[in-house]
């Protein structure tokens, strides 16, 4: 699928499942530096998920700051044809001042074998579920 | 005040705590001494209450918790990204 540049980042878009209710997410930045998969708390709450007394909290340190997250396992999460069941993302309020509704980490970009083309833009799969 | 003290007091309900005192074992974060910020009528709001007062005192530890959890299960992880850097270089 082809990917989008903006401010030198690759951003595509995603699809997730929860409970009977989808939504397509717009602007997701495909992360080879961050080895979680975050999702804007503000698109999840549309779809029904919002903190439970349960959830494990995260509290994901990056440059200049540290925020805290919580953690929810998504029937499904997909990216173009390439879907992964029971996926767990770490779910945030993503206020770093840029307009990107999530990040797709490395634990996703493994378990499917992502094939990132920088100069095509083209984000492939090698479909390595289950290896 | 410790964890198992604020759950007595403040049973079944949502917060916002400050960590006062707090150490990282391997990717465990333990919060030693907490404050109790506001209480919240449920989990959405307590997440919006932190954004809020994260994004207003940046420097302080705050967290969104239910006082049904046992233990705070806090969990640390790096992230290489994009985060901060790039924002400071756009921001207006």
């Amino acid at each position: 699928m082809q990917l989008t540049l903006r401010h030198d980042l690759i951003l595509t878009h995603v699809t997730v499942a929860y409970q009977g209710r989808e939504a397509v997410i717009e602007d997701v930045a495909v992360d080879t530096g961050s080895a979680t998969t975050l999702i804007s708390a503000d698109v999840l709450a549309q779809i029904g998920i919002v903190p439970e007394p349960a959830d494990v909290l995260y509290t994901v340190r990056g440059v200049g700051g540290a925020e805290v997250v919580f953690s929810r396992r998504l029937d499904r999460l997909q990216t173009s044809y390439q879907a992964v069941e029971q996926f767990e993302v770490e779910v945030g309020g993503m206020d770093y001042g840029f307009a990107i509704n999530g990040i797709l980490g490395m634990d996703y970009l493994l378990r499917t074998g992502a094939i990132i083309n920088l100069a095509t833009l083209q984000l492939d799969f090698a479909d390595v579920e289950g290896r | 005040m410790r964890w198992s003290e604020i759950r007595e007091k403040y049973p079944q309900q949502w917060l916002i705590v400050e960590a006062l005192e707090a150490h990282t074992e391997g990717d465990q974060r333990h919060l030693d001494q907490v404050a109790v910020v506001e209480t919240c009528p449920d989990g959405a709001t307590a997440l919006q209450r932190y954004r809020h007062l994260h994004a207003q005192y940046p420097l302080r530890e705050f967290y969104f918790v239910h006082t049904a959890r046992e233990e705070l299960d806090i969990r640390e992880r790096q992230w290489l990204g994009i985060r901060r850097d790039y924002a400071a270089h756009v921001a207006p």
